[in-house]
């Protein structure tokens, strides 16, 4: 099948383990997210799909023919690094021929790709210009045409956005997503900023603790989060835990119940944790609690011009929601409040 | 209206203070207080050791002039020949020490691997090393040795004593380089050796440059090493100049001293052109 | 995918049959012509400890360690003492004068300076030995300017012997070897961020405060490394002593040279030369052991 695959893969430096049991099938012509945070083993991954790491076991296969053991510079998959890599010594047309001339492709046709490259990446007039005199976005830019001048099968970005301020890689993010659909180059991106991945990725795949956590489309993580973890880095979310009391009702630890139909099929007395979105939870002046609302005082209040994020404490559990300027209720620091939980909006997570 | 206060800044932190550029100042000018002596001496009109001189004239120019240009019947080697030994040795040793210097500072920084860093530790042996003993042991190896050699005896000797330079340039230039770049390369298609050729060489060039520099300027001015293993066919100027004093202080000499020490100014100067801000690595 | 991926003829048939080089292969490859080159000084010091072992007359198939006893006469136990004394002071001086010297050079921004400070540090440890010290004779020696100078003021009647004895021997040390040391402080000081200083500055330390408590603390493997450079270096001093010492400052390279020209004992040189070879060793593995924990203390905490 087409696609890459990878089975069984792990990396261990001696006996410490960079990353384990990973199995994936990633399609082809598809923008796949390696998300997580730092430490846990999605570089080395994207590495070890390069070459520049060896794979302690297990196999990668892109398009049925197993690459684990070819060298990184006969696999011809494009690499976009950290710091950009770009050759100092070279000009803009340098860097993105390279690959080209390693090639043999003859001067005329190495030029003719060269002029295509920098039309598709707006950069024309900048052929002969050196790399320090480019600006951080051009770089970005030269370092993206280099990887894909010689139709690579493959294209791994690693953090390529990092250094960027947060303006420019918010367009650089629609950029890259744009070139790689027009492309239809499979391409994995690794990133720890989980809203980068929710803008430009087809498949999430989040990595902590040295595993695959959940793979899954950006919005099928978001609302259905595997467990703790992933609930935890994707978004913010309200965890907290509770106690359930069977027939679809469970109860916070100051006593308030709740109406959750998740909770169904968990018996009685078990501990769960439970996930609800901010923008789910919803404000209201101060009543008398029932149902799934709870009574609350509110602790902090995040003003951001576009959203309102109000934290609430309620009886001991601290929940924070979302809401847009015109759903202000006007309230400050201090004041009681009361929170409802919408039955449906409520997510049991596994530990 | 506003009165611009005339008072001097206050020095920032990281600035040089003027505290230690003077004492700096001053520690330097008397180390190279014999140097200047020396030139001063050159300059010299009376043929004594009178500090400061009582005259000075270019007599002692016009007379080395002589000695280059027409050699004595009594003076078997002339500077000419010897200075040509010396240029030939420095050059051999600088392009030797040079070649073999950049791939073992390339394993050294880029390669990890057992008995590393006793390799480093062998890299500096030669700078300590007792020359004398060095000079000895040579003497021994090549004596023993059935081939005649000579001025490769010299060049053998003055790589092994310049390979520290050369190698700890090489290896600073090498760290600024990340591994980045050659991975970049590689992930281009280019083979690691490829990578190496196409990419890190280019980058560590002043690195590369300074470190044949400092080979050359350490190989011109060897003296104690040279002095066990030379023979009368094969002489280098540092020798041949020992040679002339040995008997009688000729202030010649002088003028011949000035002249290697505005060689080695001028080789300085130009390495520190190339190395810049990153100073001269040992 | 339109395009298919650009590739070379041999790639297909290679990617197969091709197995990388491994690294370490690799690492010694790239080390074994300098390797070449260091094994002759390892061979030549094998050679030199074969020799101390031989016998005056039958050198290579000769055994005894009467070379060795020989050493213990008080004759070369001075001869030894004095060395390193001479060469343990030179070191502790030769620092003192280069930390300053290096602090400067490591933060000095105009290039002109830059180079004459370079050319003013090098130059000393470059040209012969031979000529700087005539330079001093005409300074220093009895008959030289700063004798006049105090005889004619009228503050000595006799000149002072400052060359031909143990102190004009240490000067020379002194300033031969003090290159040794500026450069190898002036790189440690030149790593350290100005952050570190700025933040200092932030917190209250003066520029004093700072130099002692920041700077000097963190360039220490450089002090020491440059200590250790100039120790060994003058420990093995040959030609210092021979022309600055008349015939009074016996250092062990003079002895190793003495026994060859004019007594050919060349396993007493031998011996004498195996001594000076271990001392070097074990000051350097000594410095290396100090210098490597502090630098993987230093590279931690940033």
């Amino acid at each position: 099948m087409t696609g890459l695959i990878l089975e069984d893969v792990e990396k261990f430096y001696g006996s410490a383990c960079a990353v384990t049991d990973v199995n994936l099938h990633l399609p082809q012509g598809k923008l796949v997210c390696f998300l997580g945070p730092s430490g846990c083993g999605k570089t080395t991954l994207l590495r070890m799909i390069a070459g520049l790491e060896t794979v302690t076991s297990g196999e990668i296969r892109l398009d049925g023919e197993d690459v684990s053991h070819t060298p990184a510079h006969e696999r011809n998959f494009g690499m976009v690094f950290q710091s950009l890599a770009l050759f100092p010594h070279m000009t803009v047309g340098e860097n993105i021929a390279y690959p080209l001339k390693l090639r043999g492709v003859d001067k005329a046709a190495q030029k003719a790709r060269v002029t295509e490259l920098l039309a598709m990446i707006q950069l024309q007039q900048m052929v002969d210009r050196p790399v320090a005199k480019l600006s951080g976005g051009q770089r970005q830019r030269v370092a993206i045409a280099r990887a894909i001048a010689s139709h690579p099968k493959l294209l791994l970005l690693d953090e390529p956005l990092s250094a960027l301020d947060a303006k420019l890689r918010e367009s650089m993010q629609v950029e890259i997503r744009q070139l790689q659909k027009q492309l239809n180059i499979t391409t994995i991106l690794v990133t720890h900023d989980q809203r980068e991945a929710m803008t430009m990725a087809d498949i999430v795949v989040v990595l902590g603790e040295h595993k695959v956590q959940q793979v899954g489309t950006p919005i099928e993580i978001y609302r259905n989060p595997a467990n703790a973890f992933v609930a935890d880095f994707i978004g913010s979310g309200n965890i907290f835990p509770a106690k359930a009391l069977g027939a679809g009702r469970v109860v916070l630890p100051a006593g308030d119940a709740l109406d959750v139909p998740g909770s169904a099929t968990i018996e009685a007395g078990a501990e769960i944790r439970m996930l609800v979105r901010p923008e789910d939870l919803q404000l209201s002046a101060r009543q008398t609690p029932e149902g799934n609302r709870l009574n609350g005082t509110i602790t902090f209040i995040r003003d951001v011009g576009a959203t309102i994020e109000t934290t609430v404490d309620c009886g001991g559990v601290s929940l924070t929601a979302l809401s847009t300027p015109n759903q202000s209720l006007g309230m400050a620091v201090g004041q009681g409040v009361s929170v409802t939980i919408p039955a449906q909006a409520c997510r049991i997570l596994s530990a | 209206m506003s009165k611009k206060i005339l008072r001097s800044q206050p020095l920032l932190p990281g600035e040089t203070g003027r505290f230690a550029a003077i004492l700096s100042a001053v520690i330097l000018f008397l180390a190279v207080t014999p140097i200047l002596t020396m030139i001063v001496m050159s300059f010299s009109g009376s043929a004594n050791l009178d500090f400061p001189p009582a005259s000075y004239s270019l007599q002692w120019y016009k007379a080395a002039w002589q000695t280059f240009v027409s050699p004595d019947a009594s003076d078997v080697l002339s500077l000419g020949k010897a200075m040509t030994t010396s240029l030939m040795v420095a050059c051999l040793t600088m392009i030797f020490a040079t070649l073999i210097a950049v791939p073992a500072s390339y394993a050294l920084t880029r390669c990890e691997f057992r008995g590393k860093a006793f390799a480093m530790q062998l890299m500096s042996l030669p700078l300590v090393f007792p020359m004398v003993v060095l000079g000895l042991a040579l003497l021994l190896v090549f004596d023993s040795l059935p081939l005649h050699l000579s001025t490769s005896r010299l060049v053998i000797a003055h790589v092994i004593l310049a390979l520290p330079f050369v190698i700890k340039n090489c290896t600073a230039s090498m760290m600024t380089i990340g591994t980045e770049v050659e991975e970049a390369a590689q992930m281009l298609g280019a083979s690691p050796t490829r990578a190496i050729v196409d990419v890190a060489v280019p980058l560590m060039k002043s690195g590369i440059l300074a470190g044949m520099l400092l080979a050359f300027i350490v190989s011109f001015n060897e003296f104690t090493v040279t002095y066990f293993l030379y023979n009368i066919d094969v002489m280098t100027v540092p020798i041949w100049m020992y040679s002339r004093t040995v008997s009688s202080l000729d202030p010649t000499v002088f003028s011949f001293a000035v002249l290697i020490v505005l060689i080695d100014f001028v080789l300085i100067w130009a390495l520190e052109k190339l190395v810049g801000e990153g100073g001269v690595s040992f | 995918m339109q395009n298919p991926p650009i590739t070379r003829q041999e790639d297909a048939a290679k990617s197969r049959r091709n197995r990388p080089f491994s690294p370490t292969a690799r690492a010694w490859l790239f080390l074994t012509p300098s390797m070449l080159f260091l094994a002759v000084l390892i061979v030549a010091s094998l050679l030199v400890l074969r020799m101390s072992v031989g016998t005056k007359g039958a050198e290579w198939s000769g055994f005894s360690l009467d070379s060795y006893a020989q050493l213990f006469e008080p004759y070369y136990l001075k001869s030894l003492l004095l060395t390193l004394r001479l060469a343990l002071i030179s070191a502790v001086i030769a620092v003192l004068l280069a930390i300053p010297v290096g602090y400067t050079m490591a933060r000095l921004k105009s290039p002109l300076v830059r180079r004459v400070f370079l050319a003013a540090v090098l130059l000393p440890l470059l040209v012969n030995l031979l000529l700087q010290s005539y330079g001093w004779l005409v300074i220093l020696g009895p008959a030289g300017m700063l004798n006049q100078a105090l005889k004619g003021l009228g503050l000595i009647t006799r000149p002072i012997m400052m060359l031909y004895n143990q102190n004009g021997v240490l000067m020379g040390l002194v300033q031969t070897a003090f290159p040794l040391a500026v450069l190898p402080i002036a790189s440690a000081m030149r790593g350290i961020s100005r952050s570190y200083e700025e933040a200092a500055a932030t917190l209250g330390a003066s520029r004093f405060q700072v130099f002692r408590q920041v700077i000097l603390p963190m360039s220490l493997p450089g002090i020491i490394t440059g200590a250790t450079l100039v120790f060994a270096y003058n420990a093995s001093s040959f030609v210092v002593p021979l022309l600055l010492g008349g015939r009074r400052v016996p250092m062990l390279a003079v002895m190793v040279h003495d026994q060859i020209a004019p007594l050919m004992n060349w396993p007493a040189a031998s011996a004498a030369g195996v001594v000076l070879i271990v001392t070097t060793l074990v000051i350097m593995t000594l410095s290396e052991y100090f210098t490597g924990r502090r630098r993987r203390m230093l590279e931690a905490s940033q």
